[in-house]
């Protein structure tokens, strides 16, 4: 009973968020899906003809390979990194809000709740219509990388470990989310705040400690320990042995049990955590 | 009366808090700024304060009630409402609303209230660059209700012919009556409006006045209406409650505290006289409980005085000036306004204590963000 007025105000969140995507149909169609298709080419061509220059004339095949390795990378990275920054971004959308006349303080989860609609089932919408954003990104990655740039991914690849394991990692980072999110209080009456430092100092040191670019061996052996702390060294090592060398599932047990041991303590602490401090915060603290 | 209860209020108290900046905050920079300013504000001079909005602030609302919250600048209106409305919580104290507890069952409390907060929702509720009727479509279909709901809301606040312009065109009058708009395509037995109307020219205010009015007695809706606009409560409150400094210090009719107060009735008498002005003047003064004017235009007697029964005032008035042979022109008694009566409760008060409590320092540094805003 409960679940199922849940899932209804869910739909009707969900709904929302598309209608006012919606509006911006025209600005998607004219100005942000042609930019971003640019965007992600010229990317890749850079990376493309870089790999060509640093291999050589010689090395044929090997700039092919490095290509396909590079785009894995940055093909990923920004799906892993948006499970890390959206649930402070969901707490600081919903939470944030202008002084308006009558002295009074309109944050919008005001708006979802007058509405009927619960904080949580409006961040959860809120963050299931990011996550299929950010899919359709990394879906035109690898689009594009495959049938523009010519990338090809081994002959055996394992695209279902493949996937598995970008799942995890996502479930890792998001469970990284939670437990940053609850930084936001810190910062809850600063509206020139735009960046969660916190957030941006995981993602940052994740992207590029994790290995999006190189493989962690190249890294001084004191560095490594604390590469292997951030669940993208997992997802990327699984994911090239996986497409790149079609390593079975067998193969990938090493990196999926950390990613789910990774992801089952991190969405656990941080779900309750988020719960706990919130609660503090609007209860005890007085602070909403 | 024996009518249900639709919102009760007992012993609330709410309290902010916030901290009085006095010493040095550094200005913010780029980059890791944030770790920076936080750190700032920890070195800058902090006192935290606490501020009772309301204090142990009780009373009941009945079906189809109109109930005024009045009250000067910063009492506490605002704040009840948003208590009521679930917007805010109570730091102690029980409130339910048509039996929801407004903590306990906070998710459920939207649909038993409506609240228009008047012009202050519209930055929330709407989209500038999108028309009228858009907007509220969007609000409509995220609380699940039927389109003719946005119709009718439109039609109430007489902005159907606006409907189709963007909400930045609108002049500030009908915004506020879009803002109210929102409110109206929910219907629920509990309206929370503080200060609606603001900015309403009269035509359409005096509509939108019955328009709670019927709220009420044709619909059984309850309504709690917070206002400074003494002539509005006047019109559409059978009942006022007066806060003063986070307090209820009147719950009742206007008349009622009227009475309570022994506010004084004015009457004003005109009489052609047959006889000496200066005797007249004195018998009638005499009888009343102040003069308040005596003025003599050639042989015109115009007087006003300030009386607690002008029933018999007048009926010792008209038999008095007969006697004398003269003759009455004009007789006008006023009663008491809600104005009166708002500004003699509030004389009463003035002597009321402090009300910020300074707390102990060192307590709750850690969340520094919170200075001013809600
Ligand atoms: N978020 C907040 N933080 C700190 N103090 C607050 C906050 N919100 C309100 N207050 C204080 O609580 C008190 C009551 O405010 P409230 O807005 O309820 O008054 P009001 O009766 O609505 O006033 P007005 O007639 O001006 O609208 C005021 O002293 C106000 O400064
Ligand atoms: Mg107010």
């Amino acid at each position: 009973m409960r679940w199922g007025s849940y899932l209804r105000a869910f739909a009707r969140s969900f709904k929302r968020s598309l209608k006012d995507y919606t509006v911006e149909v025209y600005v998607w169609w004219f100005a942000y899906l042609p930019t971003e298709l640019l965007n992600i080419a010229l990317g890749l061509a850079s990376w493309y003809y870089y790999t060509r220059f640093v291999v050589g004339p010689s090395g044929a095949g090997r700039a092919e390979w490095f290509f396909s390795y590079i785009l894995l990378g940055i093909a990923i990275v920004p799906l892993l990194n948006m499970g890390v920054e959206q649930p402070e971004m969901a707490l600081r959308s919903l939470y944030r809000g202008q002084v308006s006349t009558g002295g009074f303080r309109v944050p919008l989860w005001a708006y979802y709740y007058l509405a009927g609609v619960p904080r949580g089932v409006a961040a959860v919408s809120g963050f299931v219509f990011s996550l299929l954003q950010f899919l359709v990104r990394a879906a035109l990655y690898l689009a594009l990388g495959v049938y523009l740039f010519g990338v090809e991914l081994g002959p055996s690849a394992n695209y279902a470990g493949a996937a598995l394991i970008c799942a995890l990692g996502f479930l890792a980072c998001l469970g990284v989310g939670l437990v940053l999110a609850n930084t936001f209080w810190l910062f809850i009456y600063r509206e020139d705040v735009h960046v969660n430092p916190f957030t941006w100092l995981f993602t940052t040191a994740a992207t590029v400690l994790g290995g999006t670019y190189f493989p962690l061996e190249v890294l001084p052996a004191w560095l490594r320990p604390l590469s292997y702390a951030f669940p993208h060294a997992y997802v990327f090592e699984g994911l090239r042995k996986a497409l790149l060398r079609g390593a079975p599932l067998e193969a990938l047990s090493r990196e999926l049990l950390a990613l789910t041991a990774y992801a089952a303590v991190a969405i656990l602490l941080g779900a309750l955590l988020l719960r706990e401090i919130e609660r503090y915060v609007v209860y005890k603290a007085r602070k909403v | 009366m024996g009518r249900a209860e639709v919102a009760v209020a007992e012993k609330l108290v709410k309290e902010y808090e916030s901290y009085e900046i006095t010493g040095f905050v550094p200005m913010t920079g780029f980059g890791l700024y944030a770790l920076f300013t936080v750190l700032g504000e920890k070195l800058g001079k902090y006192e935290r304060r606490v501020v009772r909005a309301l204090d142990g602030v009780s009373f009941t609302v009945r079906e189809g009630e109109v109930v005024g919250v009045l009250g000067p600048n910063g009492s506490g209106k605002t704040t009840l409402l948003k208590i009521l409305a679930g917007l805010t919580m109570p730091t102690r104290g029980r409130a339910e609303v048509a039996g929801l507890d407004v903590v306990k069952d906070h998710e459920r409390l939207p649909r038993v209230i409506t609240y228009i907060p008047g012009l202050a929702a519209i930055s929330l509720f709407a989209r500038p660059e999108m028309t009228v009727e858009w907007n509220l479509r969007r609000f409509a279909d995220l609380a699940g209700l039927p389109r003719e709901a946005v119709r009718e809301a439109l039609e109430l606040v007489e902005l159907v012919e606006d409907a189709h312009r963007r909400v930045y065109e609108l002049s500030t009058g009908k915004l506020a009556r879009l803002a109210i708009a929102f409110g109206l395509v929910k219907r629920s037995p509990l309206y929370l409006m503080d200060e609606p109307f603001t900015g309403v020219s009269p035509e359409v205010k005096v509509k939108l006045l019955e328009l709670v009015k019927w709220l009420a007695s044709e619909q059984g809706s309850s309504v709690l209406y917070a206002t400074h606009i003494l002539s509005e409560a006047e019109q559409v409150c059978s009942r006022v409650i007066v806060l003063h400094q986070g307090r209820v210090i009147a719950d009742d009719t206007p008349r009622n505290l009227a009475k309570e107060l022994e506010l004084m009735e004015s009457v004003d008498v005109e009489v052609r006289l047959a006889e000496e002005a200066e005797k007249l003047a004195r018998d009638l003064a005499e009888r009343a409980d102040r003069a308040l004017k005596v003025e003599v235009e050639g042989d015109v007697l115009k007087l006003t005085v300030a009386v607690r029964s002008s029933r018999d005032f007048v009926q010792y008035a008209v038999e008095r000036v007969h006697a004398g042979g003269s003759k009455l022109l004009y007789v006008r008694v006023r009663e008491p306004t809600l104005e009166d009566v708002y500004l003699a409760l509030l004389s009463k008060h003035k002597a009321a204590e402090e009300k910020v409590v300074v707390a102990p320092p060192g307590v709750c540094y850690i969340f520094t963000g919170g200075v001013g805003g809600g």
